[in-house]
């Protein structure tokens, strides 16, 4: 069941327009991401649905209820959105005890003492912090903090938690650790989470559905394998991976609707039909060519250039006249610059898009 | 064996002299220790000095009692003073009356047009912070003559004030004088303070903080009650510290408007125990003003603490967003307007209206005269009790104009530029025990109120000392004295610039074998010099129109004009006071406008040359 609807949700700063037109669903439990460069626009998605920043037009409904609506005029405030929202920077209070913190969306809305006492302690030792209600914010690390910033809004049971870049002021090693603790906290409690990241690997690891975002529009909204296996747009294939996409141009031959030329002289063929002489991109990542040696059916040959060593792997940059390939391979291999390289493009690995459009042709 | 002692003496004493080579080679060091010096003799030794003055006999004792001897240890003076309801309980009392009360003007009326022009969206900013920024370019004690001038009344035995003058009303005379009109007008004065630094405390504020409990429900008031105000708390705690060492040192305003009614403070008794000869009295109230100081400023780190003091982690801090007044928002911006509109441009049009009066109190167009600006005395001049010719005829005046300039501006750059090397020492000993202990001794001024700074330094410079003349009756003590007393500002401002100045454009000019003097004077200077300036405009803003400070200090060939003002308004000729402060405003006015020009082209060259 749908949570959050929204339907043609615009905002724009001055001239520079940050949400266009932004339609989209997000299902009761799931783990949602928005994933995007920055100023993509997915904060102020965030904002919107919070409440702190007003859209300009469209509309937004929790469950049945309208929240925002421009033609309706009506504007839920966000303090009675009753929503939880953890900042990139925490914004915990300097001047409160992490008990303090935790227990001030409970005093707001009038709980009486006791059951303040209980729900933060509870809410505490959930994120295993309650040895240290009685620190000052100041006296925390890093990952402490945010712990403390996620409980603050857990305490009051919000309807879903907002979350925007909460991991990217931690350090490496930590921010795998809050990862893993973010998920447990989704699979625990089954509350809805929206989040927002640039981090690919942060989004992948922990959503169920990830809207890919740039210039203010939404690119693909996905399950992540399908954004990774089957980008819808060259800007989704060119910004998700690591390392990137290799995007090859090519035309589909004069006549022969299946066979398509790429640049660097060699053809492809597909199992389906393009249209006549259509400028295409093929997309292939690098670890789904196959790479041999020796020369063999169906491979095109290539000079090693150079060979970078990422430790779990291995990548070849690969050159073939003016066109060039990145290619991994397993850490074993063993070459020297200037070795030929026999290249396998398996079709059913390749993603063809229209050169003009960007879209992918299926 | 004795030869081997000898040799292990001599060895030792090469490596401490290598050792101070090496030490003092660091120009941080030497400078350092240059500015220790320097700063101990200015701000420490005085207190010394003024310590041991109060604990013991003086020539002037040995005359009042028998068998005791001049420079005898005594604890006569404190006991003498600390005991006596009139000469020192009763001022105290007071002195604390008003210091808690100005306080708390300052603070309500600071933080709430901080707020309003920082975290609203109230219109018309600019101009509410200009006004708010007035009083502050005024001498302290200009709005208690307007005071006086508004409410004094044929009631009290006193010519009509503007309000009787107008509309027949009589002030009480617990209006015209006593601790409310001083309440009153020192708040008025001091507030830019509260609100520079809270308003700049407000802007430093990560909107997410509060966004944070927007989202957990909390309303628009909650929200300034809980998370705002808490966290700029510091800010005007620090501000209200700053009031209230001003206030307790402030001369001026408590002895226009509290003698009158006989409401005395610890400053104005200072003033009449130094002119009764009763100087190692004068010099115990002098330091119980320090002590109180003191204690303000320990409560108020008492209260802050550590713990709760924390930068917030940077990210999308910047993100600001302004509370929405809604309906209230022009209300609001026009009533502000309307304060400081009454409260401040109304009595200083006064003044300059009434220094055009030749009766004083008669509002009359054709009582006016340009006697107290152009008018010469001729003889024979019953009206003219004293015969002092109007301001641009007066030799007092060019004197004191004089003065004014000379003192102010070789104060304010021997204090900034001793600020600029001191932020230097400062930042490039980040963490050292040296840089830490110049860094606080700089800030030791701000506890020692004014007119205290004036009794410490005659108590010091006032005889002469070893290599030191007796300086009394001289302008380098005037100018030592703002040195001293402004050191808190300027070197605030020059570690301040020094920490915006990345340590490694030095050290390439180091690398590339540029000595010190010339890192200093072509890589560092050039880039800090803004704060140079910023300190030195600061600084001579203060003095021109400082009068606490030096009231104990001139004579009458080192007057200044806002001592020469406050003389004249002490002699009863109000109108020709009146006009010499209109002078002075004016000029505050147009220096400040020709730093800004300054200010816009220096910056202007500064980009076309591609520099910012």
């Amino acid at each position: 069941m749908a949570l959050i609807k929204i339907f043609s949700l615009s905002k724009a700063f001055g001239e520079a327009v940050a949400v266009d037109s932004v339609t989209m669903e997000i299902a009761e439990g799931s783990f949602t991401s928005f994933l995007g460069p920055s100023g993509c626009g997915k904060t102020t998605m965030l904002r919107m649905i919070a409440g702190l920043e007003e859209p300009d037009s469209g509309e937004i409904l929790m469950g049945d209820k309208i929240i925002f609506s421009s033609s309706q005029s009506i504007s839920t405030s966000a303090k009675k959105r009753k929503m939880g929202l953890v900042f990139q920077s925490y914004a915990l209070w300097p001047h409160m005890t992490v008990f303090e913190n935790v227990a001030y969306g409970l005093k707001v809305r009038k709980v009486p003492r006791q059951g303040i006492e209980e729900k933060v302690v509870s809410t505490l030792s959930m994120m295993k912090m309650e040895e240290l209600k009685d620190r000052y914010p100041s006296e925390l690390s890093g990952g402490q903090q945010q712990r403390v910033a996620i409980s603050r809004m857990l305490a009051v049971d919000p309807g879903i938690l907002l979350m925007d870049e909460p991991l990217s002021n931690l350090d490496a090693k930590l921010r795998l650790e809050m990862r893993a603790e973010l998920k447990r906290l989704h699979r625990d409690t089954g509350i809805t989470i929206i989040y927002v990241t640039h981090d690919q690997v942060e989004a992948f690891s922990l959503s169920d559905h990830v809207a890919v975002m740039d210039k203010g529009r939404i690119q693909q909204y996905d399950c992540p394998e399908r954004i990774y296996d089957r980008p819808e747009n060259l800007f989704v294939a060119g910004f998700i991976g690591t390392p990137f996409v290799n995007l090859m141009p090519g035309k589909v031959a004069p006549g022969e609707n299946q066979r398509i030329q790429m640049e660097g002289n060699f053809d492809l063929t597909f199992p389906k039909d393009f249209k006549d002489s259509q400028d295409v991109v093929v997309a292939v990542r690098p670890e789904d060519l196959t790479i041999d040696q020796k020369e063999k059916k169906d491979t095109v040959e290539y000079t090693i250039d150079d060979c970078f060593n990422a430790g779990s792997a291995l990548f070849l940059n690969l050159i073939r006249g003016n066109s060039a390939l990145l290619a991994s391979v397993d850490r074993n291999f063993t070459s020297q610059r200037g070795d030929a390289a026999y290249i396998k493009f398996k079709p059913a690995s390749c993603n063809v898009y229209d050169r003009e459009s960007g879209n992918i042709i299926s | 064996m004795g030869e081997t002692k000898l040799e292990k003496y001599y060895i030792l004493i090469i490596k401490l002299i290598r050792l101070l080579r090496i030490k003092l080679s660091q120009p941080r060091i030497l400078l350092g220790i240059i500015l220790l010096f320097l700063l101990t003799y200015l701000i420490i030794v005085p207190i010394i000095s003024l310590i041991y003055d109060t604990g013991t006999f003086k020539l002037i004792d040995t005359l009042r009692l028998d068998g005791v001897k001049e420079g005898g240890f005594t604890f006569y003076h404190w006991k003498r003073v600390l005991s006596n309801y009139s000469i020192f309980i009763h001022p105290f009392l007071n002195t604390l009356l008003i210091g808690i009360g100005t306080a708390i003007v300052i603070a309500v009326i600071g933080t709430l047009i901080a707020w309003l022009v920082s975290r609203t969206d109230i219109p018309m900013k600019g101009l509410i912070t200009v006004l708010a920024m007035v009083p502050y370019m005024l001498p302290s004690y200009a709005l208690a003559l307007s005071w006086i001038e508004i409410f004094q009344n044929t009631g009290i035995n006193m010519p009509p004030g503007f309000l009787e003058y107008t509309t027949g009303l009589q002030a009480q005379p617990w209006i015209v004088f006593g601790p409310l009109p001083i309440i009153i007008v020192l708040g008025l004065h001091y507030f830019p303070f509260a609100f520079l630094l809270v308003s700049s405390a407000l802007r430093n504020i990560n909107s997410e903080l509060e966004e944070t409990g927007e989202v957990l429900g909390a309303g628009r008031f909650t929200i300034f009650r809980t998370i705002t105000l808490p966290i700029v708390t510091p800010a005007l705690l620090s501000a209200l510290i700053l009031g209230f060492s001003l206030v307790l040192g402030s001369y001026g305003t408590p002895t226009l408007l509290g003698l009158p009614s006989r409401f005395t403070v610890l400053s104005v008794q200072i003033r009449s125990l130094m002119t009764m000869n009763m100087s190692s009295e004068a010099y115990i109230f002098a330091l119980v003003l320090i002590a109180l100081c003191t204690l303000a400023v320990y409560l108020n780190n008492r209260a802050i603490g550590i713990r709760k003091s924390f930068e917030t982690i940077g990210g999308k801090g910047s993100r600001k967003r302004l509370t929405s007044l809604g309906k209230v928002r022009i209300p609001a911006s026009a009533l502000v307007i309307a304060f400081l509109t009454v409260a401040v441009l109304f009595p200083l049009g006064l003044l300059v209206w009434s220094s055009f009066m030749l009766n004083e109190g008669n509002y009359n167009i054709g009582n006016f005269s340009l006697q107290y600006w152009t008018g010469t005395v001729k003889a024979g001049d019953i009206e003219f009790i004293t015969g002092d010719p109007g301001v641009f005829r007066n030799p007092r005046f060019f004197l004191s104009l004089k003065n004014t300039f000379v003192i102010s501006g070789l104060g304010a750059v021997i204090c900034a530029f001793i600020g600029m090397l001191l932020g230097y020492v400062v930042v490039q000993g980040r963490g050292k025990r040296l840089s830490a202990f110049i860094e606080r001794i700089s800030f030791v001024p701000i506890m020692i109120p004014s007119i205290t700074f004036g009794a410490i330094y005659i108590s010091l410079f006032g005889v002469s000392r070893g290599l030191m003349p007796a300086l009394y009756g001289t302008l380098a003590i005037m100018v030592l004295i703002v040195v001293a007393k402004q050191m808190p500002y300027s070197s605030r401002s020059g570690i301040s610039a020094m920490y915006q100045l990345s340590r490694e454009l030095e050290e390439a000019g180091e690398v590339l074998g540029a000595r010190w003097l010339k890192r200093f004077g072509q890589i560092i200077w050039p880039l800090t010099k803004g704060g140079f300036s910023t300190a030195f405009m600061l600084i001579f803003i203060t003095t021109t129109r400082e009068l606490s400070l030096f009231i104990l200090l001139v004579t009458s060939r080192t007057q200044v004009l806002s001592t020469l003002i406050f003389e004249y308004r002490e002699l009863g000729i109000c109108q020709l006071s009146y006009a010499l402060m209109t002078f002075l405003v004016l000029l505050t006015f147009i220096v400040i406008g020709i730093y800004r020009l300054y200010e816009r082209y220096s910056k202007k060259t500064l980009t076309e040359k591609g520099i910012i």
